[in-house]
């Protein structure tokens, strides 16, 4: 029986010691209530263990807020800021990708409306641009005499960026043709003697109401004013015909929507 | 909480306006901050500063969705926060190497060599051994309980910042709190004359 007593009161005093455990905290933040504090007190005065443990936890307290700061890499700045243009880079691109895709689907689902709208506004991309932005523009022409359907080019050029020397041209084709199209898309570099020299082409194969973009690179960025994109298409003897030049320039151009 | 700083707040504003240079300043002052935060959670000089790339990424492109109604250092952790956790889930399948693992010889048997993340021993030597052996205590913590001591021991965030900041009610912070420094206390049993 007293052994009994005795372990009862063990327990309740471990159960007292878990409880004022839990407090810790709160007693060295000085937040719990003064009852609870009295409480406490009183059990850290005939409690060795508990009384070792919170003065071990003061100290382990007052060591947390000592911790030193870790130097930084040198290079960590750098680091990140790279890859934070990169990723506006990025997102610049896409938002490029971005209006074509609205264009793309406006044109999906009202052909008519985009190209009269488009040829509303006859526009093309040439403002000088700063590294690493992008200006779009579109030019809309109605070829004299396209060869097998009545092909309507819808132009998009862009300038990626100075270092990249590309031009995003945009070809589309009116709906409800007959058949499909070859379209040769060329960038050439007007020269001051007027001949045209070709820098680069591509020629692709078009169905009725489609919508293309062509990228065509190798322009010098700083001569943007004097380079053209050349629109043609190609008939199944490889004779091109119906041309239309897109010169890049300033009067004929505007922001792009 | 604390009162927001204008300057600071400024300084968010542009950032959201896309300003490259306001996000190269706001980066200038946190990132050592969100350097020290990872490397305590990861315990590696690489992957912290990988941790502290991708957290800046994160916050360009979310800073449009800080309403500034929480500080932004709080919200700043929480991001480092995910981004040390998504890491962790990823690697976590990763094939390990033991340092105990002994590689077979024909004739005999050798300890496999493994190089270590550790600073050098002229580093070493330079850094406090109490600092040393409490960081290494701190390390063998769980990880959310990490997390709340280097937020509210390191970072000085308040239990309501720290709540805010892991969406945790504050009374499972302060008692996760308090259960992670007497554990560490226990763990630093050993060691207790330098403390």
């Amino acid at each position: 029986m007293a052994l009994a007593a005795r372990l009862e009161g063990v327990r309740v005093a471990n159960m007292q010691c878990e409880k004022i455990e839990e407090l810790f905290s709160a007693f060295i933040e000085e937040s719990v209530d003064s009852a609870m504090k009295l409480k406490i007190d009183e059990h850290l005065q005939w409690c060795d263990n508990c009384a070792s443990q919170l003065a071990d936890l003061r100290k382990v307290w007052a060591a947390l807020g000592d911790i030193p700061e870790l130097a930084s890499p040198v290079t960590l700045h750098g680091d990140i800021m790279r890859s934070l243009d990169a990723v506006i880079a990025t997102k610049d691109a896409r938002r490029q990708g971005g209006f074509i895709e609205r264009l793309k689907a406006a044109f999906a689902s009202n052909p008519r409306a985009v190209l009269a709208g488009a040829a509303a506004l006859v526009l093309l991309a040439a403002a000088p641009l700063a590294s690493m932005h992008s200006t779009e523009a579109s030019l809309t022409i109605l070829p004299s005499a396209p060869v097998g359907a009545v092909v309507t080019y819808n132009a998009n050029a862009s300038w990626l960026s100075r270092e990249a020397g590309q031009v995003q041209v945009m070809v589309t084709t009116a709906a409800g043709q007959p058949g499909t199209v070859k379209v040769k898309v060329e960038l050439v570099h007007n020269l001051p003697d007027s001949v045209y020299t070709p820098v680069c082409n591509s020629v692709i194969t078009m169905k009725p109401g489609e919508l293309r973009v062509v990228r065509l690179n190798g322009a010098n960025a700083d001569d943007l004013m004097h380079y053209s994109v050349l629109l043609s298409t190609v008939t199944h003897t490889g004779k091109t015909t119906g041309s239309k030049s897109i010169s890049i320039s300033a009067a004929n151009t505007m922001p792009a929507p | 909480m604390r009162v927001p700083d204008p300057a600071e707040q400024q300084l968010i504003a542009r950032c959201k306006a896309g300003e490259r240079n306001a996000f190269d300043e706001l980066i200038r002052q946190y990132e050592k901050r969100v350097y020290n935060l990872a490397y305590r959670l990861c315990a590696n000089y690489d992957d912290a500063g990988d941790i502290t790339v991708d957290t800046f990424i994160r916050v360009y492109q979310a800073i449009g969705l800080f309403r500034g109604d929480a500080n932004f250092s709080t919200w700043l952790f929480r991001i480092v926060t995910n981004v040390y956790l998504d890491r962790r889930k990823k690697t976590r399948n990763k094939v390990t190497v033991s340092l105990e693992e002994v590689i077979e010889l024909e004739e005999s048997s050798v300890s496999r060599q493994v190089e270590s993340d550790a600073p050098g021993p002229e580093a070493e030597a330079e850094t406090n051994e109490r600092n040393d052996v409490l960081e290494s205590a701190i390390m063998t913590l769980p990880d959310y309980q990490r997390l709340m001591v280097l937020l509210y021991h390191t970072e000085g965030l308040s239990y309501e910042e720290i709540a805010e900041a892991l969406s945790l009610p504050i009374g499972t912070v302060k008692s996760r709190l308090n259960r992670a420094r007497l554990l560490l206390r226990e763990r630093l049993q050993a060691r207790r004359e330098l403390f």
